[in-house]
């Protein structure tokens, strides 16, 4: 209680973010329930019939089922590999960078293609990689390769979506490094370069560890997000004989909702992405914590 | 030392050119947009590079804003980026700041809490009904209410918050500053950068929102730019039979493109201005002494 | 829905009113309901048509049109509708959320039988008495009357769900669209007309350099790989008498097209020619939109199209193709004749359905006054041009200056639907409700003789008109998307042809063989003479 008063103002700013929270995320949170009924409409969700499991056991009992959580998650896995450490090397590079003007000007140049949207983005991508008018294929042949139809073949699904991903949101990703690499005390810099160390000792020994809450946090919460892949890249990529590795969790359940009152088991499928997440989330942050003895994760 | 010197010297070379290298690449695609954007009717249709418009012309561009719903819908957009940026940062700030207090009681509680609403939803009709309800239905604050309740920003701002130097904070404490002036005097100036981020991220977010448009809001005039053009570009699901006989022409090209423009204008030319708040260690020099 | 094709429908309504307005004036002389005034007075000014007390008038939740972007209150038409009806409309915009919310329309349109049967299966849809529309609505069940199974793909346990609308001319049908110029320059003279003649054709067009530019960069064409119900190469399997997905009834039996025996047929023959260079090698990456890029590119020299978009001069797609190559030459034609006819995917006489919420078989004043407004809908010629075209002379007029009939245009200010969708047009239309003889007014006839001449309807449609079976939600999209698989692997040789058994062992152990019965069934309950 004590506490308490000594932090009323914290307290009361605390509330008052809290109430849009309580109001606009637990104020629906009800509705995770209608995964465990058969959701009918005239019934509204309370009246609804119970069905327990029974969606749960339908999307486990789905013969597709075990392809797409490979595929979801090896998908996601790759991402994490390759796309999430993309723009954080990126800003450390650009960080190195002595221009001013030349930072601003790749800054600015490479977050751009966020914007264009993957509809237009995917057709860019397509053209590319054609084996008869694409780009890649002409560079392959200075290397005296074949021109090979990469959008055709299945094993090259996941690193088109991998190296697609990073090209467009690398840029943009990279701003909350940068953010915290602005953090950065360049007292600390200076008295090392005067110790002597190196480009490389300086990056390893002062800036990576000075963002590394940064990267922690980024990582932890992106693992909630782990069973969703970026759908709308993948929707637009996708076509049939590219389904065995390139149908995802998130495509499927598009699939299903494009028929009607399909609520009930596409809130079943959303509700295992959301505790596969939590699992994740809980279970990097206790690592991450153990491993920086406190100092990084969550609280 | 010699090799550590030959290190240094070709280091920035190598930095340089790798990274512009690296950005005509990633770059592409926002110049074809823009070229094609300004490009004539056939010269939008040839298929290749497009690195600049053959067949200069204004015409999309002209066609796009002469819709009806469009002007209204920018005004509604820039409304949401506004209120909705400010609004949400507001929140963010006095979520995370209480939480980055090392004595504020039940922390982990809390943070739990707020990760909780990160990762479960309790879906369309809830989240419809409680709309109705709160006669936020067809209007404009439908749009930045709901929205400023971001857990995912509250955590990373509350790392940021944590990881300003404890020393700092204490000078402040014993010169007597109690928890709102530090959050003035010291925590905010030094978290311009995640600050902006965050703004930006609102920013952005609002630009590229339609989903709430298509729930809860029918009445045309309050439609965002986003939902406006997703109809003119029949981006909107419908069953295969009306999609398969949909006899009305799809739109130009050089359309497409140019809605991707207009819609991103606000932050593209916002952007520049904000990159002074990147720039490394400006804000720890000011708040010394 | 149709709304979108306004001059194509709003032609073909015209020329239906003419008759509808002999059928109306007929039916209504018998007709003792004092409040149908419509149909003779196509001129006059919408006077009530109350001539008892003024009633209150009645509240209506009106769910506008689907393809309408939003709603707008209080419009013109509105208004007009309003006055006319004594009602108070209310319009809103069904989406899924309201809907789910428990939030049903009086009156709304759905666009598929699969959409009418899981709105029923909710419960939120009124039943209709088959009795009571032929009696309320005479001039649209006459017309009706000789596609009568439409009723079947709405009618659940016994009850009629959904009031079906029918369209027999439809300017969506597909047939071939082919570059002449190319034709000439590999000195094909007559456009092609049967398979072989299609065949040869679309080879030629990938050895013999029809550009002329001493490139081997041409293809025949490519398939629409990426289309969600089927397979695309529509009228290639429609040579061989079959598509893919699609119910076929072949001896008193319902099979599926994804797994007949000519479908295998029509493979063998896009593997050959695939084989050979006449298919792009990339068809399997083209989508709805991408595949006319080619033929705008010259990289492929015949395409299936929409027979509005490409049989006349002003039609989109041969434009849009003159803008980025001035000097091509296109030429439409009808679908190849090959061992199992011509065809294509045709989408059958099926169009919208209209239904009712569930609160008004509670309601009968509302009940029959919606039925009032829907037959002035189909039938009164100044209700329908009201609602699906707008007001002569501001919205709308005849396209030739002073004519009476035929087709119509969009005044300046009101081209876009967005426009006109602000003054209320649209919103409230119909759209296929009306009648015969309206559309044979309305219509533009140059459309309707190329639809005549071109289309190959109605070989190749559903035989269960495109209904629901119970177990489509479990199987259809997965097995469409397993037949979309086998079938470009099978096309590209990165499969042999014989793995087509394998495709047909699978297809029917994953829910085909279910669906397949669930057909049957309904064919013969529902659909067999």
């Amino acid at each position: 209680m004590k506490t308490i008063r000594k932090h009323g103002e914290l307290f009361a700013l605390f509330l008052f973010a809290f109430a849009f929270f309580f109001v606009f995320k637990y104020g629906p949170l009800y509705g995770v329930l209608i995964a465990f009924k058969d959701f009918r409409v005239v019934e509204g969700i309370w009246g609804s019939p119970w069905v327990g499991f029974h969606h749960f056991a339908e999307l486990f009992q789905n013969s597709d089922f075990y392809r797409l959580l490979k595929n979801t998650l090896l998908l996601n896995l790759y991402l994490l590999l390759f796309a999430f450490p993309a723009p954080i090397v990126l800003a450390l590079m650009l960080n190195e960078v002595r221009s001013r003007y030349f930072q601003r000007f790749i800054q600015t140049t490479m977050y751009l293609p966020h914007f264009v949207s993957w509809v237009i983005m995917s057709g860019l991508v397509i053209y590319f990689l054609s084996p008869t008018s694409g780009v890649v294929a002409e560079i392959a042949g200075w290397f005296g390769q074949e021109p090979v139809f990469y959008m055709g073949k299945k094993e090259y699904f996941r690193p088109i979506v991998v190296v697609s991903a990073i090209l467009k949101d690398l840029g943009w990703g990279s701003i909350i490094y940068f953010a915290a690499l602005a953090g950065i005390n360049p007292e600390l810099q200076e008295s090392a370069v005067i110790d002597g160390a190196n480009r490389w000792q300086r990056i390893w020994k002062i800036n990576i560890p000075s963002i590394m809450p940064t990267i922690a946090i980024m990582f932890i919460l992106s693992l909630g997000g782990f069973l969703s892949a970026n759908f709308e890249q993948i929707i637009n990529l996708l076509n049939p004989v590219v389904v065995d590795t390139g149908d995802v969790i998130d495509t499927y359940v598009y699939r299903v909702g494009l028929q009607q009152f399909q609520y009930s088991y596409t809130a079943a499928i959303g509700l295992f992405k959301s505790l596969v997440g939590l699992l994740l989330i809980l279970g990097a942050n206790l690592t991450i914590r153990k491993l920086s003895k406190g100092e990084n994760g969550l609280w | 030392m010699i090799s550590s010197k030959w290190q240094d010297r070709i280091g920035p070379i190598l930095i340089y050119a790798s990274l512009s290298a690296l950005a005509l690449v990633v770059v592409y695609p926002f110049i074809h947009v823009i070229a094609v954007s300004f490009s004539g009717r056939g010269e939008a249709l040839r298929s290749g590079f497009h690195f600049y418009p053959r067949d200069f012309e204004w015409r999309a561009y002209k066609e796009l804003l002469d819709y009806p719903f469009i002007w209204s819908g920018y005004g509604n957009t820039l409304f949401r980026m506004a209120v909705g940026t400010l609004l949400t940062l507001l929140v963010t700030i006095c979520a995370a700041y209480p939480l980055s207090r090392p004595d504020f009681p039940m922390k982990r509680v809390l943070v739990l809490l707020l990760l909780f609403t990160m990762i479960f939803d309790g879906g369309i009709v809830p989240n419809y009904l409680l709309m109705k309800e709160l006669h936020l239905l067809n209007s404009l604050w439908v749009y930045v209410l709901p929205s400023a309740a971001s857990a995912f920003q509250v955590l990373v701002m509350l790392s940021f918050f944590r990881s300003i130097p404890d020393a700092l904070i204490e000078a402040a404490k014993i010169d007597g500053a109690r928890d709102m002036r530090i959050l003035f005097r010291i925590v905010l100036p030094l978290s311009a950068p995640v600050m902006v981020t965050i703004g930006l991220w609102s920013l952005v977010h609002h630009i590229n929102a339609f989903m709430d448009n298509l729930l809860y809001v029918t009445d045309q005039t309050k439609f965002v730019l986003q939902q406006v053009v997703r109809q003119i570009l029949i981006e909107n699901k419908l069953d295969p039979f009306t999609t398969a006989t949909n006899l009305t022409p799809p739109a130009p090209e050089s359309l497409k493109m140019a809605s991707v423009i207009v819609c991103s204008l606000p932050v593209l030319v916002l952007y520049p201005f904000l990159l002074k708040y990147f720039e490394k260690g400006t804000m720890i020099g000011s708040v010394k002494g | 829905m149709l709304m979108k094709h306004k001059k194509a429908t709003a032609a073909i309504l015209a020329a239906t009113v003419a008759a509808g307005l002999l059928a109306g004036c007929s039916a209504n002389s018998n007709n003792t309901n004092t409040k149908a005034s419509e149909s003779p007075n196509v001129n006059a000014s919408a006077t009530p048509s109350e001539t008892e007390k003024p009633a209150e008038p009645i509240e209506i939740t009106w769910g506008i049109h689907f393809q309408a972007a939003g709603v707008v209150e209080n419009t013109k038409v509105e208004k007009w509708l309003e006055e006319k009806y004594n009602v108070k409309i209310k319009p809103v915009k069904v989406t899924d959320a309201s809907i789910a919310s428990g939030e049903v329309p009086d009156i709304f349109m759905l666009g598929d039988p699969a959409n009418v049967s899981a709105y029923q299966n909710q419960g939120v849809l009124s039943s209709i008495d088959p009795a009571m529309l032929k009696e309320k609505m005479p001039e649209y069940s006459a017309d009706i009357e000789k596609n009568a199974k439409l009723f079947q793909t709405v009618t659940f346990d016994e009850q009629l769900w959904a009031i079906p609308m029918f369209i027999d001319l439809k300017p969506y049908d597909l047939a071939m669209l082919w570059r002449k110029d190319w034709l000439d320059k590999v000195g094909i003279t007559k456009t092609p007309e049967t398979l072989e003649e299609f065949e040869k054709a679309v080879y030629a067009f990938a050895q013999d350099d029809p550009d002329g530019n001493n490139k081997k960069d041409t293809y025949g064409l490519t398939g629409t790989a990426t289309s969600t119900w089927s397979s695309g190469f529509y009228s290639l399997f429609g040579a061989f008498g079959v598509e893919p997905t699609m119910w076929h009834e072949k001896n008193g039996e319902i099979i599926n097209g994804s797994v007949a025996p000519e479908t295998k047929e029509a493979l063998a023959k896009l593997r050959q020619w695939f084989a050979d260079g006449v298919i792009d090698p990339e068809f399997i990456t083209d989508t709805q939109d991408s595949y006319r890029k080619k033929l705008y590119n010259g990289r492929i020299g015949v395409i299936e199209e929409q027979i509005a978009k490409g049989a006349l001069p002003e039609s989109g797609t041969v434009t849009e193709m003159k803008s980025l190559n001035p000097d091509s030459e296109l030429v439409f034609a009808k679908n190849p004749v090959g061992p199992g006819g011509h065809g294509s995917w045709d989408w059958g006489v099926k169009s919208n359905f209209i239904v009712f919420g569930n609160k008004v078989q509670e309601q009968p004043e509302k009940l029959e006054k919606l039925f009032e407004i829907l037959r002035a809908q189909s039938s009164d010629e100044e209700t329908i041009n009201m609602t699906t075209l707008g007001e002569k002379g501001v919205h709308w007029d005849f396209a030739t200056a002073g004519a009476t009939s035929g087709a119509t245009k969009f005044l300046t200010g009101f081209e876009k639907q967005e426009a006109r969708d602000q003054d209320g047009v649209r919103l409230f239309s119909m759209g296929n409700i009306t009648t015969q003889a309206y559309r044979e007014k309305y219509s533009n006839p140059a459309l309707n003789e190329a639809i005549k001449t071109y289309s190959s309807a109605p070989n190749l449609t559903d035989a269960l008109l495109f209904s629901a079976l119970p177990s489509d939600g479990k199987y259809k999209a997965d097995l469409t998307s397993l037949m979309q698989k086998y079938f470009a692997q099978i096309i590209s040789g990165e499969i042999p042809l014989e793995d087509f058994d394998k495709f047909v062992a699978e297809w029917k152990a994953r829910g085909g063989d279910e669906l397949t019965k669930e057909a049957n069934e309904m064919y013969k309950a529902q659909f067999q003479k």
